[in-house]
């Protein structure tokens, strides 16, 4: 079986499952083989969300429990608990900003600190990236893109079988286009994260 | 056009579609005239797709009250000679099966598709009922897919089977195929037949009971060549897995996928029956795909059907090839499967150890991590009406009362601060069972259902409580969409499913014109007089109706964005005592603690100004 499992985690209304889909939309279009897994309905209220994304010749479109090649998760606390799906070689990439759940502020659980949660991925994992993606698509001035920041710096790690020119043909197909140079911007900001480090 | 390719795609080309996108290409490819439907998870995208192309498709669509009202308007007219199309989540299957069960008995003449997608692992669920009962509940045939590509194929191939046999053709999916997303290779479209006559025939289409005797007759007649059928289709398939060799699987719909990918897992050979038409299944077929295997192992969500179905054919064929599946326990009967539990299975039959990663496993996080569940969105206007009762029973020292609740995003107040849903059943339950609380209690009952619930199902409910004197307050939650399932449109909008202009029904009229003593209608952003209203709804001796009314604030948030209207609110840390009251009674997403005092996210805030209304000593305000 030689595929590529991309496993995405983040909050409901944070562009996950579009992410996940430029990913699957540039595979297809460059011959590679392409399955998903979303959750749509009520969990997306500000709930956690995941996406499955597997490349290659896979019947299943989600990943088996520890076969995930490459996290993304769009927000700390996520990325940890989508940890479930890692083995030791998990290249993880995650968002730095926390999003405080209303469990905490009703006094539930603490919200872990950041750099925590950090050390903890960095013990289990390969790599960690650690992105502050949300930052980033607010300098670009267009806050909604951190999914897109996220997504070239997934790019960045070469690990996902594509050309950073087939996700942006992909994308001036799905982003109206006044928001696509920015989005150009973010992709390449991100990118640029990983590949850097 | 959003999912133009889906209208305008020719044979040969290739789109990324999720299984519920191909259900209407498949549809499309059908040369489907009409389809009706009420939206729900997971089978609502199939709605919003025929929303925007049903027009440039020459189809004609619908959302319809209930799921009962659209496959009455499907089955009429697939009786007319038009290809119909109907689709719903499992539950809703249950309120369209009285119906259903007859559309068995009187056949369709043009092709005629019931689309059930159900909800193994209940994700978005009251309950994982296994749908599949349906198709033998009332015999008619069942096509169930693994993937996208053949959600398209298997939509065709229905109409074909179901006109050939005048009979409504079932096509079962479940979560794992509707939320799939994946290649599609597209079909030609079959030309769209948007009127068709209807010639009337009572003998076959009034089943009084002089009819209806014969009709069952007739109909296990149907079944039988649908056996046939079964038998000779490709849907039904052997895929040798590895080598093949003589260990032997049955499987169906999203199992197939997950018995692939385990047997590569586990690096073993086995030989795949892979069921497409599902009922009634290719017995003969089988019988005799056990005879060159050593065991059959078959692997099925939920319930044992064709575990059981196979074992009562071997046993009344004399087959004595062990099938092996739920009854010993090696594959799950509750839950979805997935390749990690169906690859556990297989280890267990076939003795082999399980496959860990080579890198080994990861430590887990060792203490609990904060809890995520669904919330009710910043600005929800739902947190107003759910604060306001809350305060109303409070400042009238109401003893705790039972809240009977529905189903919809406003479910979401069964959590702290609010706990205001103690009892849920169904679609339209809230206000049965608000008057079985009230009859069999001394507690006050507070119901809730939202403005799409009550059209589904809530009239006939509302006009059995008013005849029958019961006292409780209904809230009906008038947000002016279907929220939870994606925002469509119900009875009480100016718009249809394509958009068109609508008659909108007064839910307060309604309540008014059916003889309801109470009828008031609020605005749940303005917190005193909501709280007001409630307590003066709580004293009335009947059925008390409040109309909540407020857009979702999703849809309110886009408009606002739109025309560049925006504010938000922000702690004045100066003011703020810390009593953290807003935190306590909204429980809004933007609202956190920091250092003891409130603070508000400004990205989350939508600028209800709920929390400002209730801050005791004034210190939110608008940012500037």
């Amino acid at each position: 079986m030689s595929s590529l499992n991309v496993f995405v985690a983040g909050v409901g209304g944070q562009g996950i499952i579009t992410g996940a889909s430029i990913i699957a939309r540039a595979a297809i279009a460059a011959g590679v083989g392409a399955v998903m897994s979303e959750v749509h309905g009520m969990a997306q209220r500000g709930g956690s969300v995941v996406c499955d994304l597997r490349l290659g010749d896979v019947h299943s479109p989600m990943i088996p429990e520890g076969e995930a090649d490459l996290i993304i998760g769009f927000e700390p606390v996520e990325t940890v608990r989508s940890l479930t799906r890692a083995n030791h070689r998990t290249v993880v990439i995650t968002e730095v900003r926390p999003n405080i759940p209303v469990s905490v502020s009703l006094g539930g659980i603490a919200y872990p600190a950041v750099e925590g949660l950090l050390a903890y991925l960095r013990s289990q994992v390969a790599a960690v990236y650690a992105i502050p993606a949300a930052a980033i698509a607010e300098e670009i001035g267009l806050p909604q893109a951190a999914n897109v920041v996220l997504l070239g710096a997934a790019m960045g790690t070469g690990l996902i079988p594509l050309e950073l020119e087939t996700i942006r043909e992909t994308l001036s197909r799905s982003i109206p286009a006044q928001a696509l140079e920015a989005n150009f911007r973010a992709l390449q900001e991100g990118f640029e994260v990983t590949r850097k480090v | 056009m959003k999912h133009q390719a889906l209208v305008d795609g020719k044979a040969g080309d290739h789109e990324l579609l999720l299984g519920n996108e191909a259900a209407v290409r498949g549809a499309l490819e059908a040369g489907i005239g009409v389809a009706a439907s009420y939206p729900g998870t997971p089978s609502s995208e199939i709605g919003d797709v025929f929303s925007v192309v049903a027009k440039a498709s020459g189809v004609y669509f619908e959302y319809s009250a209930n799921e009962k009202v659209a496959l009455e308007v499907a089955a009429a007219s697939a009786a007319s000679g038009v290809r119909s199309f109907t689709f719903m989540k499992h539950v809703g299957l249950n309120v369209a099966s009285d119906s259903f069960m007859t559309t068995a008995y009187i056949g369709t003449r043009a092709g005629f598709v019931v689309l059930s997608a159900d909800d193994p692992s209940t994700h978005s669920s009251q309950n994982e009922q296994d749908n599949r009962y349906y198709a033998r509940l009332a015999n008619v045939p069942m096509l169930e897919p693994s993937n996208p590509q053949e959600t398209k194929d298997y939509m065709v191939e229905a109409f074909d089977i179901s006109e050939k046999l005048e009979l409504p053709v079932l096509l079962r999916t479940t979560t794992r195929v509707a939320h799939m997303r994946g290649d599609v290779v597209f079909g030609d479209r079959r030309p769209v037949v948007r009127k068709g006559v209807f010639e009337k025939d009572p003998p076959r289409f009034v089943p009084v009971p002089a009819n209806s005797s014969k009709m069952h007759v007739k109909l296990l007649g149907k079944l039988g060549e649908a056996r046939h059928l079964s038998e000779m289709t490709s849907l039904n398939r052997i895929v040798d897995v590895g080598a093949g060799g003589r260990a032997g699987i049955v499987t169906v719909g999203s199992a197939f996928n997950y018995v692939v990918d385990a047997l590569e897992e586990l690096g073993l050979s086995a030989r795949v029956f892979k069921i497409g038409f599902s009922y009634p299944l290719p017995l003969d077929r089988i019988r005799e795909f056990a005879a060159g295997v050593d065991e059959l192992l078959v692997v099925e969500e939920l319930e044992p059907l064709m575990e059981l179905d196979i074992k009562a054919d071997f046993l009344s064929h004399g087959t004595r090839t062990p099938v092996r599946g739920k009854e010993e326990l090696l594959v799950p009967r509750v839950h979805e499967l997935n390749v990690d539990v169906v690859a556990k299975a297989l280890a267990n039959h076939f003795g082999v150890p399980l496959h860990v990663p080579a890198s080994g496993r990861v430590e887990p996080w060792s203490s609990p991590l904060p809890s995520r569940p669904p919330v009710l969105c910043p600005g929800c206007p739902h947190r107003g009406s759910y604060l306001a009762v809350r305060r109303a029973i409070r400042e009238l020292g109401i003893p705790e009362p039972v809240f009977a609740s529905d189903i919809g995003c406003y479910t979401l107040g069964m959590a702290a601060p609010f706990s205001a849903a103690d009892y849920l059943l169904s679609m339209g339950s809230s206000v049965g069972t608000a008057g079985g609380f009230e009859v069999a209690t001394d507690r006050q009952v507070f119901s809730f259902i939202g403005d799409s619930t009550f059209f589904h199902a809530g009239l006939s409910a509302l006009a059995s409580a008013i005849h029958n004197k019961h006292r409780f307050v209904l809230t009906i939650l008038d947000n002016r969409t279907t929220a939870m399932t994606g925002h469509q449109p119900n009875p009480s909008m100016l718009t249809d499913a394509v958009g068109d202009p609508a008659p909108a029904i007064s839910i307060e009229a309604v309540a008014k014109a059916m003889g309801v003593p109470f009828v008031k209608v609020i605005n749940p952003y303005r917190v005193v007089e909501a709280t007001e209203a409630y307590k003066e709804a709580a004293k009335v001796d009947g059925v008390a109706v409040i109309v909540s009314k407020q857009v979702c604030s999703l849809l309110l948030d886009r408009a606002k964005r739109a025309k560049g209207i925006w504010q938000t609110f922000q702690v004045d840390r100066g003011v703020c005592s810390g009593c953290l009251i807003c935190v306590r009674e909204a429980a809004c997403p933007a609202i956190f603690v920091s250092e003891g005092k409130a603070e508000i996210n400004e990205e989350l805030c939508d600028g209800c100004s709920v929390c400002s209304q209730i801050c005791p000593v004034h210190a939110i305000g608008v940012k500037k």
